[in-house]
């Protein structure tokens, strides 16, 4: 084998080396996991009758891990609620499900982004700490109306009027 | 009137035919020596590689340190 081949093999293997071991105790440390969708699950039938999916939107939480539960319907071709304000500094778990089809939920400039399937909750607890706001869009195609399926979150300073 | 043209035919041995001389040079082509890739100019192969490579590394880098800052 010739010695340029010997280095770049190595520098390859080792490249991948690296990268596994930082993915892997980001994931088992860090708690760095692909988004925990479809650990829990619901009739996609049955979604509107949910209490917590019945009215989506922010609500106070009791659990003492986060401060807010905010709850989406992500149907076609909307996110139910429309918009949301959420106070800076707060941690909310976000819970989306689908009633029809399988629908995107990515929200923008944060690591959020899941899929949205019938029968399955996915969630993600996220800290959000600059005021500004946040695009929600579908980056997965789901009809016609496929582009124009947005929302927004909007991280306010002190108090919020939550929808 | 036959004409026989006796022409000089490159690299053919004495007593072999041209078949036979195929045959020798796939032969000669698929015989490795230990040492034919020390015989290759493999620098531009080798600049081209790690440079790519090292553009992966960079940009994984970088889209990993965008996930954490996000967090």
């Amino acid at each position: 084998m010739h010695k340029f081949e010997k280095i770049w093999l190595s520098a390859g293997t080792a490249s991948l080396a690296i990268f596994l071991i930082i993915i892997g105790i980001s994931a088992v440390h860090g708690g760095h996991t692909p988004a925990a969708s479809g650990i829990e699950t619901i009739n996609p039938e049955h979604v509107r009758d949910d209490a917590r999916f019945k009215e989506p939107g922010l609500k106070e939480s009791a659990d003492d891990d986060y401060d807010y539960d905010l709850y989406f319907v992500a149907s076609a071709f909307m996110y139910e609620p429309g918009e949301v304000e959420i106070p800076s500094g707060s941690t909310v778990k976000i819970h989306v499900t689908s009633p029809d089809v399988v629908h995107g939920f990515q929200v923008v400039g944060t690591n959020i982004n899941m899929i949205a399937e019938p029968g399955l909750i996915s969630t993600y607890e996220m800290t959000f700490d600059e005021p500004g706001e946040h695009l929600i869009v579908c980056n997965e195609y789901c009809g016609v109306g496929h582009t124009d399926m947005t929302s927004m979150i909007n991280v306010v300073a002190g108090g919020a009027d939550n929808e | 009137m036959k004409v026989f043209y006796n022409l000089p035919i490159e690299n053919v041995k004495e007593g072999e035919n041209m078949t036979e001389k195929k045959d020798r040079n796939e032969e000669e082509k698929q015989h490795h020596d230990a040492d034919d890739h020390h015989k290759l100019d493999l620098r531009g192969t080798f600049m081209m590689v790690m440079t790519i490579g090292g553009l992966m590394v960079l940009s994984w880098f970088a889209v990993f340190i965008l996930f954490m800052e996000r967090m």
